[in-house]
């Protein structure tokens, strides 16, 4: 079973200002992007599962010039709210480090 | 606020040095009357995942800002200013000023602004410094200042995604930035050419930003390497968050507004989510945060809760065991909880309608 730490270059998160949060995952060149990016586990309905979100609350993107897939959706709650655990969402990616991608 | 202080300190650079420049000062904060009307009129609107604009909401904030787009630099600059001291303004906007000011192409200022706001995070090593835009009718250039690095057309166009939850589109006052047919190109060996990017004209509209100014937290942090408490966390915190909760309620009885969280470093702090299957860490940091309404409360009541904190048991009816504090006294009053509420637009007939703008020479210290 291949995870996506196994394939991608890098995956990184940050707030896209304070009520919104963004993930970009980067693959190393184009075949791996292409064998990426329609994956059913890395659709809006998967992401937006793991972070308790509906399918039609993330934005994805793709953008083939970068392999890069991009995932935004609403935080849980707002920038410094009294039960904020990552103010700029900075870690928010790594669950998503042994996300299984199936057999590629 | 801001602007003032800054403008402080500028007055008194400049009268060690002996100048005595034109000083614009462009302030952002806004009048609640003001947007008050303007949400009235159906000015205001809320931005998903926001609610409507409310007085309420309004009068939870401190201060509520507008930010600017570059019109109100272009009045200063044209007034002779030769320093702009502004309050909040979009990222891009302030660096897009100036091109478009001496009438550069619209889509071109406004994506060198993008790409540039934060300056060499666009070139391969960001730690090199700042970086030099020229902008044209229908392309700018961007290359870093230091010679130790380069801006590739991955890099640049990399940026486009950053802190940014649309990569093709940015929302700007007065429009909308399309870069989903922008050209990246190599010029030279540390320089990229950025072209075909569009400008679409909108309604001239303003982000609004306030965060409301809620209760107050103090912490108190123990270290835990008892292996005993460290194979069943989650048990243990259980009890623990009870037992102190009921402590809170005997010592203080009838007081609202408070609570209490853990946050377990080296377990799941970060997350709140479940750990691995038969995940026992060697050691955590465990974090109590007392929230109350006042300062004084969350001490008072962390300080209520430090013997029981330090010497909570795993199981009743053991020899009370005690865990590391790292300070001494342990309780850290952190603040206060500030919570970003705002996330509307307000549309404005004058893109300088709700800013305060004034020009006035240095004020030089008595000596």
């Amino acid at each position: 079973m291949t995870r996506l730490k196994d394939v991608a270059r890098y995956v990184r998160s940050k707030n896209a200002g304070p009520f919104w949060v963004t993930i970009d995952v980067f693959f190393p060149d184009d075949h791996t992007f292409e064998a990426c990016r329609s994956l059913p586990a890395l659709s809006a309905r998967s992401i937006g599962a793991i972070y308790g979100r509906e399918a039609d609350e993330v934005k994805r993107f793709e953008v083939p010039s970068l392999r890069t897939i991009k995932l935004s959706f609403p935080r849980r709650s707002p920038q410094g709210a009294v039960e904020e655990r990552d103010m700029h969402s900075g870690q928010s990616y790594v669950r998503l480090l042994d996300l299984e991608l199936g057999n590629l | 606020m801001g602007v003032d202080w800054t403008r402080e300190i500028v007055d008194e650079v400049a009268g060690e040095l002996g100048f005595a420049p034109q000083i614009a000062l462009i302030y952002s904060e806004q009048d609640k009357t003001r947007l008050s009307a303007k949400a009235r009129d159906g000015r205001i609107t809320s931005l998903p995942p926001a609610a409507d604009y409310s007085d309420d909401v309004a009068t939870e904030c401190r201060h509520i800002v507008a930010l600017m787009g570059p019109e109100p630099f272009i009045e200063a600059l044209k007034h002779g200013a030769d320093i702009v001291l502004a309050g909040r303004t979009t990222d891009a906007a302030i660096l897009a000023a100036v091109p478009l000011m001496n009438g550069a192409g619209v889509a071109s200022a406004w994506h060198a602004g993008k790409i540039a706001e934060c300056g060499g995070l666009c070139t391969e090593d960001p730690r090199g410094g700042g970086v030099l835009i020229e902008v044209g009718r229908d392309h700018f250039d961007v290359r870093p200042l230091s010679p130790e690095t380069r801006c590739t057309p991955e890099s640049v166009s990399a940026h486009m995604l950053y802190e940014n939850s649309d990569p093709f589109r940015l929302y700007e006052p007065g429009g909308v930035l399309d870069a989903t047919d922008a050209r990246y190109e190599q010029l030279d060996s540390r320089t990229v050419r950025v072209s075909g990017s569009r400008w679409e004209k909108g309604a001239y509209t303003m982000k609004l930003e306030g965060a409301s100014s809620g209760p107050f937290q103090t912490i108190m942090m123990i270290g835990i390497q008892d292996p005993d408490v460290l194979s069943d966390l989650p048990a243990f915190l259980e009890r623990m968050s009870g037992h102190l909760d009921t402590v809170v309620q005997r010592t203080f009885p009838g007081l609202e507004g408070w609570s209490l969280s853990f946050r377990p470093y080296g377990y799941n702090a970060v997350s709140g989510t479940p750990v691995k299957p038969d995940y026992i860490p060697q050691e955590i940091g465990l974090m109590m945060i007392v929230t109350a309404p006042t300062q004084d409360l969350a001490t008072r009541i962390a300080k209520s809760l430090n013997s029981t904190f330090f010497h909570f048991p795993r199981k009743p009816g053991i020899p009370l065991p005690s865990y590391a504090y790292p300070f001494s006294p342990a309780e850290i009053e952190r603040g206060q909880v500030h919570e970003f509420r705002l996330n509307h637009v307000v549309s404005v007939d004058d893109p300088l309608e709700l800013v305060r703008l004034s020009l006035q020479p240095v004020k030089v210290a008595a000596q």
